[in-house]
């Protein structure tokens, strides 16, 4: 049944990219939507239910406003094709839905809790896989003109807003939440300057995030008093995760770096420096929380029983990608230049 | 028909669906006025236009959203056994 469930999601997020019509799109979507709602009730209780409930409310209003507006725009035009999309009420109002599904501010409220009810995997998920689709579509769409207030506004709200809301959590994937919002609010920020720019950050923060969820899914941590004894659990997984952690926070060796590096970049070179300001001071805030996390991960031995100490994994089953994966998003800064010209970005 | 009227309870339903009061089935209810007012616009717009092949696209539109309005009586299903109602207040247990 799992495996039927899973199909289905990959298959309607391919359905989705590999579109060049309105109708298949949202068909796509839809399959993504129906064959994931399953899977994130799987061990039924009352938290998972909540988060399920609201995911579907919130996806089945997006979805519904982007057929309405796909036909308004066949209405008014008389073809269904993407790129071509001329009404602007139409590209507007499929803007907005998009950016409901992905969970951008002030379109952002259902994502923490959504995430917090669900088990880490299916969290892994929700993250990464599905942010895929409604990216593809956007990405599409953004030539025009007319949306450019709209994702100036919406990006540095949401750095603002992923910064400020992950302060006071204690909670790990509320917290990865208000991160994934930070991030893709950065990505959104240059989608009308240069979509390839923004399709390659796309990119590389899914590798980041998936390296996050899968060290918290070996470590089975939820809260950070769970992160807090994680040293004497797995060799080498508090040291992995400070480093992820900095990576995600876009500190200088790491990759994370390299994403804010050319987005600032692209940015400034279009002279909108006060869009690049807020939103560098946004992230520094969430840097905090990163930090903080790390510090109480990593830099820090907190007491803890004697017994504990040896209950190293002796079996250790290591996983290809997962750890290809995790170099990829630590190392992989030394190598951006080539990763931009193979996306054909000049610098 | 003229599809600015669709548009119109389009935005009704949508409103109903944002003013939720108590109940959750009064919020898909809404859900399902959306997907009605989008299949009459669809259908508005195909059978004033000259192309054959958009007519079966309402029917395509109304199956699939069909599928959702099943999903959401399999949340609605579950709520009654696990909450035992269906009131939106309890749904706050991820709030803090």
């Amino acid at each position: 049944m799992k495996l039927t469930l899973f199909s289905g999601v990959f298959l309607g997020t391919t359905t989705t990219m590999l579109s060049s019509s309105w109708f298949i799109a949202w068909l796509g979507l839809e399959i993504n939507m129906m064959a994931i709602i399953p899977l994130m009730m799987n061990p039924i209780s009352q938290r998972s239910l909540e988060s399920s409930a609201k995911y579907f409310i919130s996806q089945a209003v997006a979805s519904s406003t982007i057929i309405l507006a796909s036909s308004w725009n066949w209405f008014i035009s008389g073809q269904w094709i993407i790129s071509h999309t001329s009404d602007n009420f139409s590209i507007t109002l499929i803007s907005l839905a998009l950016l409901l599904k992905l969970g951008l501010a002030p379109l952002h409220f259902w994502l923490p809790e959504v995430l917090q009810g669900v088990n880490l995997q299916m969290g892994l998920i929700i993250s990464t896989w599905q942010k895929l689709a409604p990216l593809t579509l956007l990405i599409q769409i953004s030539s025009n003109t007319g949306l450019k207030p709209i994702l100036i506004f919406i990006s540095v709200f949401s750095v603002l807003i992923g910064g400020f809301g992950g302060l006071n959590q204690t909670q790990l994937r509320k917290l990865l939440a208000y991160s994934s919002i930070s991030h893709l609010g950065w990505i959104v920020g240059v989608i009308f300057l240069s979509p390839s720019l923004s399709w390659l950050t796309t990119l590389v923060y899914l590798t980041i995030t998936y390296s996050t969820f899968v060290i918290l899914i070996e470590l089975n941590s939820t809260k950070i008093s769970d992160l807090m004894f994680s040293w004497s659990k797995t060799n080498w997984s508090h040291s992995k995760c400070i480093l992820i952690l900095l990576s995600l926070g876009g500190l200088p060796p790491f990759t994370g770096f390299f994403l804010k590096l050319s987005i600032s970049n692209e940015l400034l070179s279009n002279s909108l420096i006060s869009m690049t300001i807020l939103l560098m001071l946004g992230s520094l805030i969430s840097l905090f929380f990163y930090l903080r996390l790390s510090f109480i991960t990593s830099l820090l031995l907190t007491p803890t029983n004697l017994l504990i100490k040896g209950s190293w994994k002796t079996h250790h089953h290591s996983n290809l990608l997962n750890n290809l994966l995790f170099l990829f998003s630590i190392f992989l800064l030394p190598l951006s230049p080539l990763m931009l010209s193979l996306s054909h970005i000049s610098l | 028909m003229n599809p600015t009227t669709f548009i119109f309870s389009f935005t009704i339903a949508m409103a109903g669906l944002a003013i939720y009061q108590t109940h959750l089935l009064s919020l898909f209810l809404c859900l399902e006025g959306m997907a009605l007012s989008v299949f009459c616009l669809m259908a508005s717009s195909s059978s004033s236009s000259f192309v054959i092949s958009t007519i079966p696209m309402p029917l395509i539109m109304l199956t699939f959203s069909v599928c959702e309005a099943g999903l959401s009586l399999v949340l609605m299903v579950s709520m009654a056994r696990t909450h035992h109602n269906d009131l939106m207040s309890s749904l706050t247990l991820l709030k803090c």
